[in-house]
């Protein structure tokens, strides 16, 4: 427990604890710089990333094409601006990444939470189900709903959201289990406390803060799926940019142009680097025992 | 003293579980799409495309499909492969050690790697060591596997020419595809033994030590990293799982035989059979590593159980 | 506690030993140097040559098995198994076959072999994958002595050479009979340059040099085959000098590999292209002048040149160089999008259209169809026709193009030379019918496909390909120059330019 100690001025303690957690805040600082990026996208990319004219292909960064365009970070094989491609595919990789977590996260709480709160045979049930879910090739999961559905951004979403409920929901679960024996749940029962209400007010707020934690380095992963997935062929349709998109697109161009692959691994290492500062920042705030 | 009910029923569980699996695969993977027109040439006429389907069975309904299934694989027959015409399962199997093989070696390297850089990190906490070595594992987290790959091909095979290109054969082949694959754990490890070895190290007992004096420490580290290398046992059952994933692009970067490549070319194909084995043998082994670790967690620390 | 770390260590000890004690097979002994080792992107399905539908098994195959007949550089057949041959009538052919040959097991070639090769492919009730056009022309094969026999088809078939020069790989009976169908298609028994050794799946299919061979001992004591998914590693496996040579270099390391202190590049055809049309469900596209105003709209030059960096050639109609009555003064469509937009006018749809375009993608499928996919696109669009692309996964492209459900469709037709196959295929009704029916088209490529007499064939196959360029039931692309990596120290003189290789025209520098 904290112990009450002399109150410093609030603007002190603000330094300290920025003082205290700088990559934390350097991580949020870029990931709300992406986000605003990705949403001013249209006004500020100078090209439209779609436009494609194989007379300026593959420019390197800041040169001066044929047609007199000067490319900030050069053109790839089709002749699109590459600074371009990399705001409006943070678009889409953003998007992608947090619409995924969003539909897992909830998913699994909520599995979580209904498994665990009544009774062992439902409990195991569902772990066994998460255990199928995980013990699952996820290409094989991507690859059919591909065949079936087509690639495209909602589906890659739906996806991406249902393979990755399971963390969440055993977070939930763990959560309960310990809270169920807790005595002031014994008490509040005693005192006639419906379940959804002890849910509400006791489980929720404690399984909140572990998984807010995990969903951010989900976002991470996410991206990086994205980019496998490409990798296989079943990414994102053309002409839509991901950063995923263009780094597997680069991979012949490993030394003949280095600016295909830099720029989108770069900002994919960015984010990464990011969310995990960020995650590890809000673990020592709401957690700095470690116990997740 | 052992939990044997605990045990028991997982055990159980863990069979009906491999069923699951099963079923759901044999539904998902003909779902995916008709796999007899990809076997034919391109002159062939629409009897040989009837006659093959009749041949294999998928002009029967599904429910007749299932039932022939089931049947078969009771038996442990899980059919031919349709590209190989040889049985399937056995196809799968002996990919099996490859893939292990590479798997285990990744683990091994990360967890090798992980251990001293966060038992570094949180000697000298909030150090420019901490921070180098957490940026460090966490670089080759950042980037997706088949880059990875690539890039050490690039770099440590044609450029330097330490190590070959692809294939498989000696110990120098083993090395670029599992440092690929390790090196995405790494990062995950690394911030565990850290964060256990910090709590470890937080205790009161471990004060006193230091107090007391440099031998005392020594004695004191050892036990904190005793303690802090628990919850790596539960990060092997997980990290297993993401490792197995990660197998499939690095064996296709590196060209190494193995089941995840093998997964790969034959849902491609819509290779029925060897889909259904291939992805029925994975599952069987991650859920048997997973039963592994929870029994052996549940043993060490009572608290997860259901009780 | 305790327990559990005593647990933890062991877990830990045994994860660092494990990679040193698992047993390990060790690496196939390499030949003293003189090995041939090629790489290509998929490992081979079978061993068997008449259930093999695979390109890249094929050319393992060839080294182990023969034809009777091989096309020659000057477009004509040659003997190989067979010594000669004449036309008897309409539809009997007579072949005289060569002497003293022996399989690699020691057991001769003789008529009966052939007979039991053709009985074979031709069977309609164990049917054999590479066996559909036998099983449609071939009507019986007769032994007269054991080395003279009559192969009868069902009708007139001008291309029974074609087919046996593609398709035709000898078994021996005996040998066949004695192992059984499964122990066959592991264990090849064939009579030509390379003898079988042994298949490490997805490592390596390994051949010893069959110094008995007919055509000379082959320069190479070992051929190796390796499997290697990904193209950038296998160009690293070039450049490094583990392989003499690689398949399907992307056109992006082209550049790179021709300037390579050990390495060069060669260019083989490769497969055509096309965007097919459904001319009997897309209203627009029924008219022969929107089809031909597609052809006009899209500037196919540009796109060989910038898209593919020059690896194609750009196709005037369904036929290609070497096929029997390809006309080279037949000119591919112009790139001229105001006639385009005028013939789009003439036919009433001066404000365009939409429609959907179809690119089977994925991590095999043909290179750059994405790319060239967006391009044309991008061009139609500038004429009025709303193109939306649809990326689809090759299988499913195939169940989807059975299922008649494209409009627009990217088709890929890994080109034999010397056969009328293609049109049967693609545009013959009969066959097919799926997007284009036409009764001109019909009767022409009936004709074709039937003439017996190779000059009146060359007239009617002239007669067929101007009138298809004309109907234009494709938007005609190119054919792919299939690159093929290889080391400098590689000699090779290729005599066909197709997706074949041949060991014997190989040999070090």
């Amino acid at each position: 427990m904290r112990e009450p100690a002399s109150e410093p001025a609030a603007g002190q303690r603000i330094r300290a604890l920025v003082r205290r957690n700088c990559l934390g805040v350097i991580g949020a600082g870029v990931l709300l710089a992406e986000l605003a990026a990705a949403l001013l996208a249209p006004a500020l990319a100078p090209y439209p990333p779609l436009d494609q004219d194989t007379a300026r292909r593959l420019q390197p960064p800041l040169a001066v094409a044929a047609g007199g365009g000067r490319y900030a970070l050069g053109t790839d094989q089709l002749g699109r601006d590459v600074l371009s491609r990399i705001l409006f595919g943070a678009r889409i990789s953003l998007l992608i990444g947090f619409s995924a977590v969003a539909i897992a996260v909830p998913l699994g709480v909520a599995v979580g939470l209904i498994a665990s709160y009544h009774g062992r045979l439902m409990d195991d049930v569902v772990m066994r189900v998460a255990d199928v879910q995980l013990a699952f090739p996820f290409i094989l999961l991507a690859v059919t709903v591909v065949a079936v559905l087509g690639p495209s951004v909602g589906h890659l979403i739906v996806v991406l959201g249902i393979a990755g409920w399971v963390p969440y929901a055993r977070l939930a679960r763990s959560e309960v289990l310990t809270l169920k024996r807790r005595e002031f749940v014994e008490a509040a029962r005693a005192l006639g406390a419906g379940d959804t209400r002890i849910m509400a007010r006791h489980v929720l707020p404690n399984v909140l803060t572990p998984v807010v934690v995990v969903g951010t380095f989900a976002l991470a992963n996410t991206i990086l799926v994205e980019s496998s997935l490409s990798f296989l062929g079943l990414g994102v349709q053309p002409p839509d940019p991901t950063w995923g998109g263009m780094l597997s697109d680069s991979r012949e161009y490993v030394t003949a142009a280095w600016w295909l692959w830099v720029f989108p691994g770069g900002a994919i290492l960015t984010t990464v680097l990011a969310t995990n500062f960020v995650g590890d920042w809000l673990r020592d705030v709401l957690d700095p025992r470690g116990t997740w | 003293m052992l939990p044997w009910g605990y045990i028991g029923r997982r055990v159980a569980q863990t069979a009906l579980v491999l069923v699951g699996i099963t079923l759901v695969v044999f539904w998902v993977v003909r779902l995916s799409g008709d796999p007899v027109l990809l076997m034919l040439p391109a002159d062939a006429s629409q009897q040989d495309i009837a006659r093959l389907r009749e041949a294999l069975g998928f002009d029967q309904p599904m429910y007749v499909q299932l039932q022939r299934f089931v049947e078969r694989v009771a038996r442990g027959d899980f059919g031919n492969s349709l590209r190989f015409q040889e049985p399937a399962l056995p196809l799968v199997l002996e990919r099996v050690p490859s893939t292990a093989l590479l798997a285990l070696t990744a683990l091994s390297i990360s967890t090798l790697v992980a251990i001293p850089l966060g038992v570094l990190s949180a000697a000298r906490r909030g150090s420019a060591w901490d921070h180098a070595a957490m940026f460090a594992a966490l670089l080759g987290q950042s980037m997706p596997i088949f880059w990875t790959g690539i890039m050490l091909i690039t770099i440590f095979s044609v450029a330097l020419d330490i190590f070959p290109s692809s294939g498989t054969g000696t110990l120098r082949h083993l090395v670029l595809p599992a440092a690929a694959l390790g090196v995405f754990s790494t990062g995950r490890v690394t911030r565990l033994v850290r964060g256990g070895m910090l709590e470890a190290l937080g205790q009161d007992y471990v004060r006193t030590a230091r107090a007391k004096g440099l031998a005392e420490r020594r004695v004191v580290y050892r036990h904190a990293l005793r303690n802090s290398l628990l919850p790596v046992i539960t990060i092997v059952g997980l990290e297993l799982g993401s490792t197995l994933g990660g197998a499939v692009v690095t064996e296709m970067v590196f060209a190494w035989p193995g089941v995840g490549r093998l997964i790969v070319s034959a849902i491609f194909a819509r290779d029925y059979p060897l889909v259904q084995a291939a992805v029925f043998v994975v599952a069987t082994m991650f859920v048997l590593v997973n039963l592994v670790v929870d029994i052996v967690y549940a043993i060490a620390d009572p608290r997860v159980r259901y009780a | 506690m305790r327990n559990a770390s005593m647990i933890v260590r062991l877990i830990v000890l045994f994860l660092a030993a494990v990679p040193a004690a698992t047993a390990w097979r060790p690496a196939p002994a390499a030949a003293a140097g003189n090995t041939l080792t090629v790489a290509f992107s998929t490992d081979i399905v079978t061993l068997d040559p008449h259930q093999n539908t695979d390109l890249n098994t094929m050319q393992v195959l060839l080294q182990i098995y023969e034809h009777l007949v091989a096309l020659g550089r000057d477009g004509k057949f040659h003997p190989v198994l067979a010594e000669s041959w004449e036309v008897v009538d309409d539809r009997t052919w007579k072949f005289k076959l060569r002497h003293g040959i022996k399989f690699h097991n020691g057991e001769d070639f003789t008529a009966d072999a052939v007979k039991f090769t053709l009985d074979r492919l031709a069977d309609t009730k164990d049917q054999m994958r590479s066996g559909p056009s036998f099983r449609q022309n071939i009507a019986e094969t007769v032994v007269q002595d054991p080395y003279t026999m009559l192969i009868k088809t069902k009708a007139p078939y001008p291309d029974l050479l074609a087919l046996l020069h593609l398709s035709g790989a000898i078994i021996p009976p005996a040998y066949f009979q004695s192992v059984g169908k499964e122990r066959f298609a592991r264990e090849p028994n064939g009579t030509g340059p390379y003898r079988f050794v042994s298949w490490r799946r997805d490592v390596q299919v390994t051949l010893q040099a069959n110094d008995r061979y007919r055509g000379g001992k082959p320069a190479f004591a070992e051929f190796v085959y390796r499997p290697i998914p990904e193209a950038s590693t296998r160009v690293a496996a070039l450049v490094k000098g583990e392989i003499d040579l690689a398949a399907d270099i992307p056109a992006e390391r082209v550049k790179e590999l021709e300037s390579g202190r050990n390495t060069r590049v060669v260019s083989r055809a490769g497969q055509q292209i096309y965007i097919g049309l459904d001319t009997i469900k897309v209203e627009p596209l029924r008219d022969r002048r929107v089809r031909q105003a597609l052809n006009h709209a899209v500037d196919v030059d540009a796109i060989v040149r910038d898209v593919l960096g020059g690896q194609a050639i750009r196709l005037s109609g369904p036929m290609f160089p070497g096929m029997i009555g390809y006309d080279p003064t037949i000119k591919p469509y112009a790139y001229d999008p105001d006639r385009a937009k005028r013939l789009l006018t003439d036919a009433g749809y001066a404000g365009g259209f939409n429609v959907t375009l179809d690119v089977p993608v994925g991590y095999q499928g043909a290179m750059k169809l994405k790319d060239v996919g967006e391009t044309v696109a991008s061009y139609l669009s500038k004429v009025g026709v709303n193109v939306k692309l649809n990326l689809i996964e090759p299988a499913a492209a195939t169940e989807r193009y059975q299922a008649k459900q494209f409009q627009m469709y990217f088709y890929a037709w890994g080109g034999d030379i010397v056969s009328g196959r293609i049109l049967e295929i693609l545009l013959y009704s009969k066959t097919r019918g799926y997007y284009y029916q036409s009764p001109e088209a019909d009767a022409a490529i009936a004709a074709y496909q039937s003439a017996m007499n190779p000059k009146r064939r060359e007239e009617l196959g002239r007669a067929a390909l101007r009138f298809l360029h004309d109907d234009a039931p494709f938007i005609f692309l190119y054919q792919e120059k299939a690159t093929i990596g290889l080391a400098k120290s590689l000699a090779w003189d290729p005599v066909l330019s197709d997706q074949r290789l041949r060991s014997m025209e190989f040999r070090s520098q």
